[in-house]
């Protein structure tokens, strides 16, 4: 099954265009949509997981179709970032993931980061009391 | 034949490597194992160590005097505010104070791990001057090898035990206990649990002024019963506090501090804070000191407080034992909640092994306090102040 995580920037003449219309319908993907930054007549910022339902979709087709319309697209696997120097393993940044992308490891007790499950809503950047999550865009 | 050890027994097996050490945690599996009163005739000492926020930390730095002197009246250190209503050229950096110029990003808490990672740190100090002290202000670069003393002074480290924090209101709270979530979203709690030192002699039976400890990875002690020390608190079974309870004031020389065990934090939208390494060796001197330090966490309880409620006396939404708390999740009235800790059990871990191997090897011999804490049990079966201890489970 090939899932991705990609960010899509919209130029502001493009940002009423039904994008995700034809990324259903003309290339049988799911499209989830995590997270949305959109003005209309503005620039916009969207953060989609496409799923190809295995093989069913054509999730490179899909991405080349957004690409000529215009749409500037980043894929986002490891877009969080945890500083190992940096990070004390406390934990304070798990509770707040609602994701359920972070844990502790259960015998090492070392930070966990799932970033399959990460949906980049960045909560855990204010709560590491450590400054040790970054998020890159 | 039950067990009786002294500290000078436990110090000459010290001295001649005959010593048997573990931390608390192989503690708890040997007593599950074999139980407490085998584990007593086994194990000499045992180690406890925590690794979590401590507000209530600074230190006592004295610059050495300059040419022309300065009676410093006000002292900054990389622009963070240090106290200087003392001595001519005294101050104590305390780990809360924030930086005149980077805010909740850079604090005294900073000043003290730059310090011992050797960074060097602008000193900035004015003053009225005096016939004696005629100098009206002083610039330079300083570092920890360049002062002429550092004394790591915590009034308040420790905790013997601390509640766990959630929030029943509809938005989010930045607190010192990290960021919770509305409508019950998560649970934050503190303390090592089964590692914590406080939680292992519960009664301060061996805990007390003047015990010498592992201190921010250098030599530190007890210097008194800390700040806001309550030994009143209700107790569990064995006399284990369900809520904040004992504290420790320690010092101990900074110079011999090491990189990573002060380490600088920023609870977003609180402030700054210092976690400091704390690991204490505590003698099995006879088998209640040994049952105690086996307890595991499914006998350890605190309160879950609900932080939405902006009172002294926050409201307890129930009592919940460490071993739940560390399962990753709690049931609050029907409802799973997610738990995470804010004290890293990782770092109290290695603390408790270093402590361990340390004394193993001889590098670190065991102190009969001068004077026990407030409250202190006295192994002779009662326990002043302590007496009231209720079954688990009780009101909270
Ligand atoms: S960004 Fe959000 S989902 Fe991702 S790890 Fe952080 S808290 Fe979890
Ligand atoms: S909150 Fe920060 S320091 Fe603590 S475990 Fe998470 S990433 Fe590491």
């Amino acid at each position: 099954m090939a899932r991705t995580r990609v960010v899509l920037n919209f130029p502001a003449a493009l940002v009423e265009k039904p994008v995700t219309y034809h990324l259903v319908r003309d290339f049988g993907l799911v499209v989830n949509i995590l997270r949305a930054e959109i003005r209309p007549g503005e620039a916009g910022t969207l953060l989609f997981e496409l799923d190809d339902r295995d093989g069913q979709g054509d999730l490179q087709g899909g991405l080349e179709f957004v690409a000529r319309e215009g749409v500037r697209i980043q894929t986002i696997s490891g877009r969080i970032t945890i500083d190992q120097d940096a990070c004390l393993d406390c934990g304070a940044c798990i509770g707040p993931c609602f994701a359920g992308a972070l844990a502790l490891d259960p015998t090492s007790y070392k930070l966990l980061f799932d970033d399959t499950r990460c949906v980049l809503c960045k909560v855990c950047v204010e709560a590491c009391p450590a400054g040790a999550i970054k998020v890159a865009f | 034949m039950a067990v009786h050890r002294t500290y000078e027994e436990i110090n000459d097996k010290i001295k001649s490597g005959k010593v048997v050490v573990v931390t608390a945690e192989e503690m708890v599996a040997m007593g599950m194992r074999d139980g407490a009163a085998a584990a007593a005739k086994k194990v000499d000492v045992v180690t406890t160590a925590t690794f979590g926020p401590m507000c209530s930390s600074g230190a006592f730095l004295n610059f050495g005097h300059t040419e022309p002197p300065i009676r410093m009246t006000r002292v900054w250190l990389n622009d963070v505010p240090a106290y200087a209503g003392i001595a001519a050229v005294d101050c104590y950096i305390g780990a809360t104070e924030e930086s005149e110029t980077q805010g909740q990003r850079y604090g005294g808490a900073h000043v003290l791990q730059d310090l011992v990672e050797g960074r060097t740190i602008r000193l900035r100090a004015t003053s009225p001057g005096t016939d004696c002290y005629p100098r009206r202000s002083h610039e330079t670069e300083v570092t920890l090898a360049g002062l002429r003393d550092a004394t790591l002074f915590n009034p308040r480290n420790c905790y013997q035990n601390y509640g766990a924090a959630a929030n029943t209101t509809d938005s989010v709270l930045y607190t010192y206990m990290g960021t919770l979530l509305p409508r019950l979203g998560n649970v934050s709690y503190s303390t090592s649990g089964q590692l914590s030192p406080m939680l292992k002699d519960p009664t301060y039976r061996t805990i007390g002024i003047g015990t010498r400890v592992y201190l921010g990875g250098g030599e530190g002690y007890v210097a008194w019963e800390g700040t806001q020390h309550n030994p009143e608190q209700e107790r569990s079974a064995g006399g284990v506090p369900v809520g904040g309870a004992g504290t420790l004031a320690l010092i101990g020389d900074l110079k011999t501090m090491k990189p990573g065990y002060l380490r600088a934090a920023t609870f977003h939208r609180y402030g700054v804070t210092l976690y400091v390494a704390i690991g204490v060796a505590i003698p099995v001197l006879d088998e209640d000191v040994a049952a105690a330090a086996a307890r595991p966490e499914t006998e350890l309880y605190t309160a879950i407080l609900d932080y939405g409620v902006p009172s002294r006396n926050r409201p307890a939404l129930r009592r919940v034992s460490y071993a739940e708390l560390r399962s990753g999740s709690v049931d609050i009235d029907g409802t799973e909640v997610r738990t995470s800790p804010v004290s890293s059990y990782r770092m109290a871990r290695r603390i408790a092994a270093e402590l361990k191997d340390m004394i193993a090897a001889g590098g670190f011999s065991l102190t009969r306090p001068v004077r026990p804490l407030r409250g202190a049990a006295t192994g002779t079966g009662d326990v002043p102040g302590l007496a009231a201890a209720a079954a688990p489970g009780g009101a909270i």
